[in-house]
Protein backbone atom coordinates (compact mmCIF):
# COMPACT_ATOMS: atom_id res chain seq x y z
CA UNK A 1 0.00 0.00 0.00
CA UNK A 2 2.76 2.38 0.93
CA UNK A 3 4.75 4.04 -1.82
CA UNK A 4 7.97 5.95 -1.64
CA UNK A 5 7.42 9.50 -0.50
CA UNK A 6 8.34 12.31 -2.87
CA UNK A 7 8.98 14.70 -0.04
CA UNK A 8 11.65 13.70 2.46
CA UNK A 9 12.18 10.04 3.09
CA UNK A 10 10.14 9.37 6.21
CA UNK A 11 10.74 5.78 7.08
CA UNK A 12 8.20 4.52 9.61
CA UNK A 13 10.20 2.26 11.95
CA UNK A 14 10.65 1.46 15.60
CA UNK A 15 13.97 3.31 15.72
CA UNK A 16 14.84 5.33 18.79
CA UNK A 17 14.96 8.55 16.77
CA UNK A 18 11.40 8.01 15.50
CA UNK A 19 10.25 8.08 19.12
CA UNK A 20 11.83 11.45 19.91
CA UNK A 21 9.65 14.51 20.31
CA UNK A 22 9.51 16.31 16.93
CA UNK A 23 10.10 19.70 18.59
CA UNK A 24 13.35 18.41 20.09
CA UNK A 25 14.47 17.01 16.74
CA UNK A 26 13.68 20.23 14.88
CA UNK A 27 15.48 22.44 17.42
CA UNK A 28 18.50 20.11 17.63
CA UNK A 29 18.91 19.76 13.86
CA UNK A 30 18.42 23.50 13.33
CA UNK A 31 20.99 24.23 16.07
CA UNK A 32 23.58 21.84 14.68
CA UNK A 33 23.09 23.16 11.13
CA UNK A 34 23.73 26.72 12.35
CA UNK A 35 26.59 25.44 14.48
CA UNK A 36 28.29 23.94 11.38
CA UNK A 37 29.33 27.46 10.39
CA UNK A 38 31.25 27.93 13.62
CA UNK A 39 33.39 24.79 13.40
CA UNK A 40 36.87 25.77 12.22
CA UNK A 41 38.77 22.46 12.14
CA UNK A 42 38.70 19.41 9.90
CA UNK A 43 38.81 17.19 13.00
CA UNK A 44 35.72 18.99 14.29
CA UNK A 45 33.94 18.24 11.01
CA UNK A 46 35.13 14.61 11.11
CA UNK A 47 33.65 14.25 14.58
CA UNK A 48 30.33 15.67 13.35
CA UNK A 49 30.47 13.36 10.30
CA UNK A 50 30.92 10.33 12.56
CA UNK A 51 28.06 11.57 14.72
CA UNK A 52 25.79 12.02 11.69
CA UNK A 53 26.62 8.46 10.52
CA UNK A 54 25.84 7.19 14.01
CA UNK A 55 22.44 8.94 13.83
CA UNK A 56 21.77 7.56 10.34
CA UNK A 57 22.44 4.03 11.57
CA UNK A 58 20.33 4.66 14.65
CA UNK A 59 17.50 5.82 12.36
CA UNK A 60 17.72 2.39 10.62
CA UNK A 61 18.19 4.14 7.28
CA UNK A 62 20.11 2.83 4.30
CA UNK A 63 23.39 4.57 3.45
CA UNK A 64 22.36 4.46 -0.23
CA UNK A 65 19.28 6.55 0.63
CA UNK A 66 21.53 9.09 2.39
CA UNK A 67 23.67 9.52 -0.71
CA UNK A 68 20.53 9.74 -2.84
CA UNK A 69 19.48 12.65 -0.63
CA UNK A 70 22.62 14.46 -1.79
CA UNK A 71 21.45 14.37 -5.43
CA UNK A 72 19.49 17.65 -5.35
CA UNK A 73 22.49 19.55 -4.01
CA UNK A 74 25.14 17.71 -6.01
CA UNK A 75 25.46 20.45 -8.64
CA UNK A 76 25.66 23.17 -5.98
CA UNK A 77 28.20 21.08 -4.05
CA UNK A 78 30.44 20.47 -7.07
CA UNK A 79 30.21 24.03 -8.33
CA UNK A 80 31.06 25.54 -4.92
CA UNK A 81 33.90 23.10 -4.26
CA UNK A 82 35.48 23.60 -7.71
CA UNK A 83 35.06 27.36 -7.48
CA UNK A 84 36.78 27.50 -4.10
CA UNK A 85 39.46 25.04 -5.22
CA UNK A 86 40.52 26.97 -8.31
CA UNK A 87 39.74 30.58 -7.53
CA UNK A 88 40.92 31.07 -3.93
CA UNK A 89 44.11 33.13 -3.86
CA UNK A 90 47.04 31.84 -1.79
CA UNK A 91 50.03 29.54 -1.91
CA UNK A 92 49.91 27.60 -5.20
CA UNK A 93 50.37 23.85 -4.80
CA UNK A 94 49.36 22.73 -8.30
CA UNK A 95 48.86 24.45 -11.66
CA UNK A 96 46.71 23.34 -14.57
CA UNK A 97 46.72 25.74 -17.55
CA UNK A 98 45.34 29.01 -16.14
CA UNK A 99 43.85 27.30 -13.05
CA UNK A 100 45.80 27.35 -9.80
CA UNK A 101 45.03 25.10 -6.86
CA UNK A 102 46.06 26.78 -3.63
CA UNK A 103 46.42 25.33 -0.14
CA UNK A 104 43.86 27.87 1.11
CA UNK A 105 41.53 26.75 -1.72
CA UNK A 106 41.87 23.12 -0.65
CA UNK A 107 41.00 24.06 2.95
CA UNK A 108 37.99 26.18 1.93
CA UNK A 109 36.69 23.61 -0.57
CA UNK A 110 36.95 20.87 2.06
CA UNK A 111 35.17 23.01 4.68
CA UNK A 112 32.35 23.91 2.32
CA UNK A 113 31.95 20.34 1.07
CA UNK A 114 31.84 19.07 4.67
CA UNK A 115 29.32 21.74 5.69
CA UNK A 116 26.96 21.01 2.79
CA UNK A 117 27.27 17.26 3.25
CA UNK A 118 26.65 17.45 6.99
CA UNK A 119 23.74 19.84 6.45
CA UNK A 120 22.23 17.29 4.10
CA UNK A 121 22.95 14.34 6.45
CA UNK A 122 21.40 15.96 9.53
CA UNK A 123 18.29 17.11 7.67
CA UNK A 124 18.06 13.61 6.21
CA UNK A 125 17.99 12.19 9.75
CA UNK A 126 15.22 14.64 10.66
CA UNK A 127 13.01 13.84 7.65
CA UNK A 128 13.72 10.09 7.80
CA UNK A 129 12.58 9.85 11.40
CA UNK A 130 9.75 12.41 11.49
CA UNK A 131 6.50 12.17 9.58
CA UNK A 132 5.18 15.24 7.78
CA UNK A 133 2.44 15.70 10.32
CA UNK A 134 4.93 15.46 13.22
CA UNK A 135 7.16 17.98 11.46
CA UNK A 136 4.21 20.33 11.06
CA UNK A 137 3.13 19.94 14.68
CA UNK A 138 6.67 20.39 15.88
CA UNK A 139 7.15 23.44 13.70
CA UNK A 140 3.88 24.92 14.93
CA UNK A 141 4.95 24.42 18.52
CA UNK A 142 8.42 25.84 17.91
CA UNK A 143 7.03 29.02 16.34
CA UNK A 144 4.16 29.28 18.85
CA UNK A 145 5.80 32.18 20.77
CA UNK A 146 5.03 34.27 17.66
CA UNK A 147 1.37 34.13 18.69
CA UNK A 148 2.21 37.02 21.01
CA UNK A 149 2.57 39.23 17.94
CA UNK A 150 -0.66 37.69 16.53
CA UNK A 151 1.16 35.56 13.97
CA UNK A 152 -1.28 32.81 12.84
CA UNK A 153 1.01 29.88 13.77
CA UNK A 154 -1.73 27.20 13.59
CA UNK A 155 -2.90 28.31 10.16
CA UNK A 156 0.65 28.47 8.83
CA UNK A 157 1.37 24.98 10.18
CA UNK A 158 -1.85 23.63 8.63
CA UNK A 159 -0.94 25.29 5.34
CA UNK A 160 2.46 23.58 5.34
CA UNK A 161 0.87 20.24 6.23
CA UNK A 162 -1.61 20.48 3.34
CA UNK A 163 1.12 21.58 0.93
CA UNK A 164 3.15 18.52 1.94
CA UNK A 165 0.16 16.25 1.43
CA UNK A 166 -0.43 17.61 -2.05
CA UNK A 167 3.18 17.20 -3.25
CA UNK A 168 2.78 13.51 -4.26
CA UNK A 169 -0.70 14.22 -5.68
CA UNK A 170 0.67 17.01 -7.90
CA UNK A 171 3.61 14.83 -8.97
CA UNK A 172 1.20 12.10 -10.03
CA UNK A 173 -0.95 14.63 -11.83
CA UNK A 174 2.07 16.11 -13.64
CA UNK A 175 3.09 12.61 -14.77
CA UNK A 176 -0.45 11.95 -16.01
CA UNK A 177 -0.62 15.24 -17.92
CA UNK A 178 2.84 14.65 -19.41
CA UNK A 179 1.76 11.23 -20.69
CA UNK A 180 -1.46 12.67 -22.10
CA UNK A 181 0.38 15.52 -23.84
CA UNK A 182 3.11 13.20 -25.12
CA UNK A 183 0.42 11.01 -26.72
CA UNK A 184 -0.80 14.17 -28.47
CA UNK A 185 2.61 14.87 -29.92
CA UNK A 186 4.25 17.20 -27.38
CA UNK A 187 7.99 16.51 -27.14
CA UNK A 188 9.29 17.45 -23.71
CA UNK A 189 12.94 16.50 -24.19
CA UNK A 190 13.72 17.41 -27.78
CA UNK A 191 14.72 20.59 -29.54
CA UNK A 192 16.59 23.67 -28.39
CA UNK A 193 16.45 25.03 -24.85
CA UNK A 194 13.81 27.55 -25.92
CA UNK A 195 11.71 24.86 -27.61
CA UNK A 196 11.96 22.64 -24.56
CA UNK A 197 10.93 25.48 -22.27
CA UNK A 198 7.97 26.23 -24.54
CA UNK A 199 6.94 22.56 -24.61
CA UNK A 200 6.39 22.71 -20.84
CA UNK A 201 3.50 25.15 -21.26
CA UNK A 202 1.00 22.36 -22.11
CA UNK A 203 2.07 20.73 -18.85
CA UNK A 204 2.09 23.77 -16.59
CA UNK A 205 -1.21 25.31 -17.65
CA UNK A 206 -3.45 22.29 -16.94
CA UNK A 207 -1.41 21.51 -13.83
CA UNK A 208 -1.97 25.02 -12.46
CA UNK A 209 -5.66 25.02 -13.37
CA UNK A 210 -6.14 21.64 -11.70
CA UNK A 211 -4.23 22.82 -8.64
CA UNK A 212 -6.50 25.86 -8.28
CA UNK A 213 -9.55 23.64 -8.73
CA UNK A 214 -8.27 21.21 -6.08
CA UNK A 215 -7.52 24.07 -3.69
CA UNK A 216 -11.06 25.38 -4.15
CA UNK A 217 -12.63 21.98 -3.50
CA UNK A 218 -10.37 21.36 -0.51
CA UNK A 219 -11.34 24.71 1.00
CA UNK A 220 -15.03 23.80 0.64
CA UNK A 221 -14.47 20.34 2.17
CA UNK A 222 -12.52 21.86 5.08
CA UNK A 223 -15.25 24.41 5.73
CA UNK A 224 -17.86 21.64 5.60
CA UNK A 225 -15.91 19.85 8.33
CA UNK A 226 -16.09 22.84 10.63
CA UNK A 227 -12.79 24.54 9.88
CA UNK A 228 -12.84 28.27 10.50
CA UNK A 229 -9.68 30.36 10.02
CA UNK A 230 -8.43 31.64 13.35
CA UNK A 231 -10.85 29.57 15.45
CA UNK A 232 -9.31 27.59 18.32
CA UNK A 233 -8.99 23.86 17.65
CA UNK A 234 -8.20 20.94 19.92
CA UNK A 235 -5.05 18.89 19.28
CA UNK A 236 -5.35 15.23 18.39
CA UNK A 237 -1.63 14.49 18.49
CA UNK A 238 0.20 14.47 21.76
CA UNK A 239 3.72 15.84 22.17
CA UNK A 240 5.60 15.14 25.38
CA UNK A 241 9.27 15.57 26.19
CA UNK A 242 10.61 12.31 27.66
CA UNK A 243 13.87 11.22 29.27
CA UNK A 244 15.20 10.01 25.94
CA UNK A 245 14.67 13.52 24.51
CA UNK A 246 16.70 15.00 27.35
CA UNK A 247 19.45 12.43 26.72
CA UNK A 248 19.69 13.46 23.06
CA UNK A 249 19.73 17.16 23.95
CA UNK A 250 22.68 16.42 26.25
CA UNK A 251 24.38 14.29 23.56
CA UNK A 252 24.04 17.01 20.91
CA UNK A 253 25.46 19.66 23.27
CA UNK A 254 28.33 17.34 24.13
CA UNK A 255 29.16 16.63 20.47
CA UNK A 256 28.93 20.30 19.51
CA UNK A 257 31.23 21.30 22.38
CA UNK A 258 33.69 18.52 21.51
CA UNK A 259 33.79 19.51 17.82
CA UNK A 260 34.71 23.06 18.81
CA UNK A 261 37.33 22.02 21.34
CA UNK A 262 38.94 19.25 19.32
CA UNK A 263 42.58 20.04 18.41
CA UNK A 264 43.08 21.89 15.14
CA UNK A 265 44.88 19.82 12.49
CA UNK B 1 -35.17 18.43 9.80
CA UNK B 2 -33.46 20.02 6.78
CA UNK B 3 -36.05 22.24 5.17
CA UNK B 4 -35.61 23.93 1.79
CA UNK B 5 -38.25 26.63 1.59
CA UNK B 6 -38.67 28.11 -1.89
CA UNK B 7 -34.90 28.23 -2.35
CA UNK B 8 -33.27 29.87 -5.37
CA UNK B 9 -29.57 30.36 -5.95
CA UNK B 10 -27.50 31.83 -8.79
CA UNK B 11 -23.70 31.82 -9.17
CA UNK B 12 -24.05 34.59 -11.74
CA UNK B 13 -26.74 37.21 -11.64
CA UNK B 14 -29.79 36.20 -13.66
CA UNK B 15 -28.57 32.62 -14.24
CA UNK B 16 -30.33 30.48 -11.65
CA UNK B 17 -28.53 27.29 -10.67
CA UNK B 18 -31.55 26.20 -8.61
CA UNK B 19 -34.99 27.78 -8.66
CA UNK B 20 -37.92 27.57 -6.20
CA UNK B 21 -36.78 24.38 -4.51
CA UNK B 22 -38.94 22.96 -1.72
CA UNK B 23 -38.36 19.72 0.17
CA UNK B 24 -37.61 18.32 3.61
CA UNK B 25 -35.30 15.66 5.00
CA UNK B 26 -36.30 14.28 8.40
CA UNK B 27 -34.04 12.43 10.82
CA UNK B 28 -33.87 8.77 9.87
CA UNK B 29 -35.18 9.51 6.38
CA UNK B 30 -33.24 8.66 3.19
CA UNK B 31 -34.01 11.23 0.51
CA UNK B 32 -32.41 11.01 -2.93
CA UNK B 33 -32.00 13.67 -5.55
CA UNK B 34 -31.51 12.52 -9.11
CA UNK B 35 -30.73 14.59 -12.16
CA UNK B 36 -28.36 15.02 -15.07
CA UNK B 37 -25.36 17.32 -15.44
CA UNK B 38 -26.09 20.96 -14.64
CA UNK B 39 -29.37 20.15 -12.91
CA UNK B 40 -28.29 21.89 -9.68
CA UNK B 41 -27.64 18.78 -7.57
CA UNK B 42 -24.27 19.88 -6.17
CA UNK B 43 -25.59 23.39 -5.51
CA UNK B 44 -28.29 21.85 -3.30
CA UNK B 45 -25.60 19.88 -1.44
CA UNK B 46 -23.70 23.09 -0.71
CA UNK B 47 -26.83 25.00 0.23
CA UNK B 48 -27.86 22.33 2.73
CA UNK B 49 -25.06 23.00 5.22
CA UNK B 50 -24.57 26.71 4.65
CA UNK B 51 -21.57 26.49 2.32
CA UNK B 52 -23.74 28.55 -0.03
CA UNK B 53 -26.53 30.86 1.05
CA UNK B 54 -29.72 31.16 -1.02
CA UNK B 55 -30.47 34.49 -2.70
CA UNK B 56 -34.17 33.76 -2.40
CA UNK B 57 -35.98 31.58 0.12
CA UNK B 58 -34.38 29.92 3.14
CA UNK B 59 -32.69 26.72 4.23
CA UNK B 60 -33.50 25.59 7.77
CA UNK B 61 -31.63 22.95 9.73
CA UNK B 62 -33.57 22.03 12.87
CA UNK B 63 -35.24 25.46 12.78
CA UNK B 64 -31.88 27.26 12.36
CA UNK B 65 -31.76 29.48 9.31
CA UNK B 66 -28.53 29.14 7.30
CA UNK B 67 -28.57 32.93 6.85
CA UNK B 68 -28.16 33.47 10.61
CA UNK B 69 -24.47 34.12 11.27
CA UNK B 70 -24.72 32.87 14.86
CA UNK B 71 -25.87 29.39 13.75
CA UNK B 72 -23.34 29.02 10.93
CA UNK B 73 -20.97 26.75 12.87
CA UNK B 74 -23.77 24.74 14.55
CA UNK B 75 -25.34 23.96 11.16
CA UNK B 76 -22.00 22.63 9.91
CA UNK B 77 -21.78 20.42 12.98
CA UNK B 78 -25.27 19.06 12.39
CA UNK B 79 -24.92 18.53 8.63
CA UNK B 80 -21.98 16.51 7.32
CA UNK B 81 -21.17 16.65 3.62
CA UNK B 82 -19.26 14.04 1.60
CA UNK B 83 -18.19 15.16 -1.86
CA UNK B 84 -17.55 13.35 -5.12
CA UNK B 85 -13.75 13.28 -5.21
CA UNK B 86 -12.20 12.06 -1.95
CA UNK B 87 -8.70 13.09 -3.09
CA UNK B 88 -9.77 16.72 -2.88
CA UNK B 89 -11.11 16.34 0.66
CA UNK B 90 -8.14 14.86 2.47
CA UNK B 91 -6.34 17.19 4.84
CA UNK B 92 -4.27 14.79 6.94
CA UNK B 93 -1.17 12.95 5.80
CA UNK B 94 -2.46 9.73 7.38
CA UNK B 95 -5.98 8.31 7.44
CA UNK B 96 -6.09 8.75 11.23
CA UNK B 97 -5.05 12.41 11.01
CA UNK B 98 -7.60 13.03 8.32
CA UNK B 99 -10.46 11.54 10.31
CA UNK B 100 -9.31 13.55 13.34
CA UNK B 101 -9.37 16.87 11.44
CA UNK B 102 -13.10 17.49 11.83
CA UNK B 103 -12.99 16.47 15.50
CA UNK B 104 -10.22 19.00 16.16
CA UNK B 105 -12.35 21.68 14.51
CA UNK B 106 -15.37 21.02 16.72
CA UNK B 107 -13.29 20.88 19.89
CA UNK B 108 -13.34 17.15 20.72
CA UNK B 109 -10.60 16.21 23.19
CA UNK B 110 -7.96 13.59 22.41
CA UNK B 111 -9.33 10.68 24.48
CA UNK B 112 -12.82 10.92 23.04
CA UNK B 113 -11.45 11.56 19.55
CA UNK B 114 -9.35 8.39 19.72
CA UNK B 115 -12.35 6.33 20.82
CA UNK B 116 -14.55 7.77 18.08
CA UNK B 117 -11.91 7.17 15.38
CA UNK B 118 -11.41 3.59 16.54
CA UNK B 119 -15.14 2.92 16.46
CA UNK B 120 -15.87 4.52 13.09
CA UNK B 121 -12.83 3.03 11.35
CA UNK B 122 -13.71 -0.50 12.44
CA UNK B 123 -17.34 0.08 11.44
CA UNK B 124 -16.26 1.08 7.93
CA UNK B 125 -13.50 -1.54 7.75
CA UNK B 126 -10.66 0.94 7.32
CA UNK B 127 -8.95 0.41 10.70
CA UNK B 128 -6.00 -1.34 9.05
CA UNK B 129 -5.23 1.78 7.02
CA UNK B 130 -5.23 4.27 9.90
CA UNK B 131 -1.47 4.88 9.87
CA UNK B 132 -1.09 4.92 6.08
CA UNK B 133 -1.48 7.76 3.63
CA UNK B 134 -5.01 8.17 2.20
CA UNK B 135 -3.49 9.03 -1.19
CA UNK B 136 -2.45 5.43 -1.80
CA UNK B 137 -5.78 3.72 -1.08
CA UNK B 138 -8.16 2.39 -3.74
CA UNK B 139 -11.08 4.57 -4.85
CA UNK B 140 -13.61 2.71 -2.67
CA UNK B 141 -11.37 2.81 0.38
CA UNK B 142 -10.70 6.54 -0.14
CA UNK B 143 -14.43 7.21 -0.22
CA UNK B 144 -14.88 5.16 2.97
CA UNK B 145 -12.25 7.38 4.64
CA UNK B 146 -14.10 10.48 3.43
CA UNK B 147 -17.37 9.10 4.84
CA UNK B 148 -15.66 8.18 8.12
CA UNK B 149 -14.20 11.70 8.38
CA UNK B 150 -17.71 13.10 8.32
CA UNK B 151 -19.53 10.40 10.33
CA UNK B 152 -16.99 10.65 13.15
CA UNK B 153 -18.33 14.15 13.85
CA UNK B 154 -21.68 12.47 14.64
CA UNK B 155 -23.84 14.67 12.42
CA UNK B 156 -27.64 14.51 12.53
CA UNK B 157 -27.81 14.77 8.74
CA UNK B 158 -25.54 13.46 6.04
CA UNK B 159 -25.39 14.97 2.56
CA UNK B 160 -23.65 12.82 -0.05
CA UNK B 161 -22.88 14.48 -3.34
CA UNK B 162 -22.31 11.85 -6.05
CA UNK B 163 -19.99 9.88 -3.78
CA UNK B 164 -19.92 6.86 -6.07
CA UNK B 165 -19.42 8.73 -9.35
CA UNK B 166 -15.70 7.88 -9.57
CA UNK B 167 -16.01 4.27 -8.41
CA UNK B 168 -16.20 1.00 -10.32
CA UNK B 169 -19.55 -0.89 -10.11
CA UNK B 170 -18.34 -3.29 -7.39
CA UNK B 171 -16.96 -0.53 -5.13
CA UNK B 172 -20.06 1.56 -5.83
CA UNK B 173 -22.34 -1.20 -4.60
CA UNK B 174 -20.14 -1.83 -1.57
CA UNK B 175 -20.04 1.85 -0.55
CA UNK B 176 -23.78 2.28 -1.08
CA UNK B 177 -24.66 -0.83 0.97
CA UNK B 178 -22.35 0.39 3.70
CA UNK B 179 -24.03 3.80 3.74
CA UNK B 180 -27.49 2.22 4.01
CA UNK B 181 -26.45 -0.13 6.82
CA UNK B 182 -24.81 2.67 8.82
CA UNK B 183 -27.54 5.27 8.53
CA UNK B 184 -30.28 2.74 9.32
CA UNK B 185 -28.69 2.13 12.72
CA UNK B 186 -27.87 5.75 13.53
CA UNK B 187 -31.13 7.61 12.88
CA UNK B 188 -29.37 10.02 10.52
CA UNK B 189 -31.27 11.96 7.89
CA UNK B 190 -29.64 11.41 4.49
CA UNK B 191 -29.71 13.56 1.38
CA UNK B 192 -28.24 11.34 -1.30
CA UNK B 193 -27.37 13.04 -4.58
CA UNK B 194 -26.70 10.99 -7.68
CA UNK B 195 -27.22 10.60 -11.40
CA UNK B 196 -27.26 6.80 -11.19
CA UNK B 197 -30.84 5.53 -11.12
CA UNK B 198 -30.07 2.19 -9.43
CA UNK B 199 -28.81 3.99 -6.36
CA UNK B 200 -32.13 5.58 -5.42
CA UNK B 201 -34.20 2.36 -5.29
CA UNK B 202 -33.89 1.99 -1.49
CA UNK B 203 -34.69 5.65 -0.76
CA UNK B 204 -37.75 6.80 1.17
CA UNK B 205 -38.31 9.65 -1.25
CA UNK B 206 -36.87 10.74 -4.62
CA UNK B 207 -36.64 14.24 -6.07
CA UNK B 208 -36.03 14.67 -9.78
CA UNK B 209 -34.17 17.80 -10.82
CA UNK B 210 -33.89 19.31 -14.26
CA UNK B 211 -32.20 22.60 -15.12
CA UNK B 212 -32.30 23.73 -11.50
CA UNK B 213 -35.97 22.97 -10.93
CA UNK B 214 -37.67 20.15 -9.08
CA UNK B 215 -39.84 18.45 -11.67
CA UNK B 216 -41.13 15.60 -9.53
CA UNK B 217 -41.04 14.27 -5.98
CA UNK B 218 -42.31 10.89 -4.88
CA UNK B 219 -41.71 7.32 -3.85
CA UNK B 220 -38.93 5.52 -5.81
CA UNK B 221 -41.39 2.90 -7.13
CA UNK B 222 -43.43 5.64 -8.78
CA UNK B 223 -40.57 7.84 -10.00
CA UNK B 224 -38.44 5.03 -11.40
CA UNK B 225 -41.27 3.61 -13.50
CA UNK B 226 -41.74 6.92 -15.25
CA UNK B 227 -39.24 6.51 -18.12
CA UNK B 228 -40.40 9.66 -19.87
CA UNK B 229 -39.76 11.74 -16.74
CA UNK B 230 -36.30 10.26 -16.23
CA UNK B 231 -35.36 10.75 -19.87
CA UNK B 232 -36.43 14.38 -19.73
CA UNK B 233 -34.27 14.81 -16.62
CA UNK B 234 -31.27 13.39 -18.47
CA UNK B 235 -30.89 10.18 -16.46
CA UNK B 236 -31.11 6.60 -17.62
CA UNK B 237 -34.06 4.40 -16.74
CA UNK B 238 -33.55 1.13 -14.91
CA UNK B 239 -32.93 -1.87 -17.20
CA UNK B 240 -35.65 -3.78 -15.32
CA UNK B 241 -38.18 -1.03 -16.08
CA UNK B 242 -37.13 -0.81 -19.76
CA UNK B 243 -37.44 -4.59 -20.25
CA UNK B 244 -40.70 -4.96 -18.32
CA UNK B 245 -42.18 -2.01 -20.21
CA UNK B 246 -41.37 -3.70 -23.53
CA UNK B 247 -42.85 -6.96 -22.26
CA UNK B 248 -45.94 -5.11 -21.11
CA UNK B 249 -46.36 -3.51 -24.54
CA UNK B 250 -46.27 -7.00 -26.07
CA UNK B 251 -48.86 -8.23 -23.60
CA UNK B 252 -46.49 -10.68 -21.95
CA UNK B 253 -46.76 -9.13 -18.47
CA UNK B 254 -49.18 -6.67 -16.90
CA UNK B 255 -46.92 -4.41 -14.83
CA UNK B 256 -43.64 -2.58 -14.92
CA UNK B 257 -40.98 -3.70 -12.43
CA UNK B 258 -38.40 -1.62 -10.61
CA UNK B 259 -36.83 -4.56 -8.82
CA UNK B 260 -35.12 -6.83 -11.36
CA UNK B 261 -35.45 -9.83 -9.06
CA UNK B 262 -39.24 -9.46 -9.03
CA UNK B 263 -39.21 -9.37 -12.82
CA UNK B 264 -36.99 -12.46 -13.04
CA UNK B 265 -39.18 -14.30 -10.54
CA UNK B 266 -42.32 -13.50 -12.55
CA UNK B 267 -40.78 -14.51 -15.87
CA UNK B 268 -39.42 -17.74 -14.42
CA UNK B 269 -42.73 -18.63 -12.77
CA UNK B 270 -44.52 -18.08 -16.09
Amino acid sequence: MRKRSFFGQYNFSDSLLCKLDPRVKIVLVFSIVVFLFFVKTISGYMLLLLFSIFLILLAKSKISDVFRSLAPILFLLLFTVLFQLFFTPGKVVYSFFFLNVTSEGIYLATYIAMRLMLLSFFTFVLTATTSNIELTDGFESVISPLKIVRFPTEDVALMISIAMRFVPVLFEEATRIMKAQTSRGVLFNKGSLMQRARSFLPLLLPLLLNAFNRADQLAIAMEARGFVVGKARTKYREMRIKKIDLFFIFLFILIMAASIMVKRI
Amino acid sequence: MIHFKDVSFAYKEGKWAVRHINFTVNKGEFVSIIGGNGSGKSTIARLSDGLLLPQEGSVFVDEMNSHAKKDEFLIKEKVGVVFQNPDNQFVGTTVEEDIAFGLENIGIERVEAKARIKQISSLLGIDKYLHGSPSYLSGGEKQKVAIASVLVMQPDYLVMDEITALLDPVSRKEVLNLVHSIVENKNIGVLYITHITEEVIKSDKVLVLHKGEKIKEGAPAVILQDMKLLNSAGVASLPSVIISEELRKHGIIDNSFVDEEDLVDLLCSN
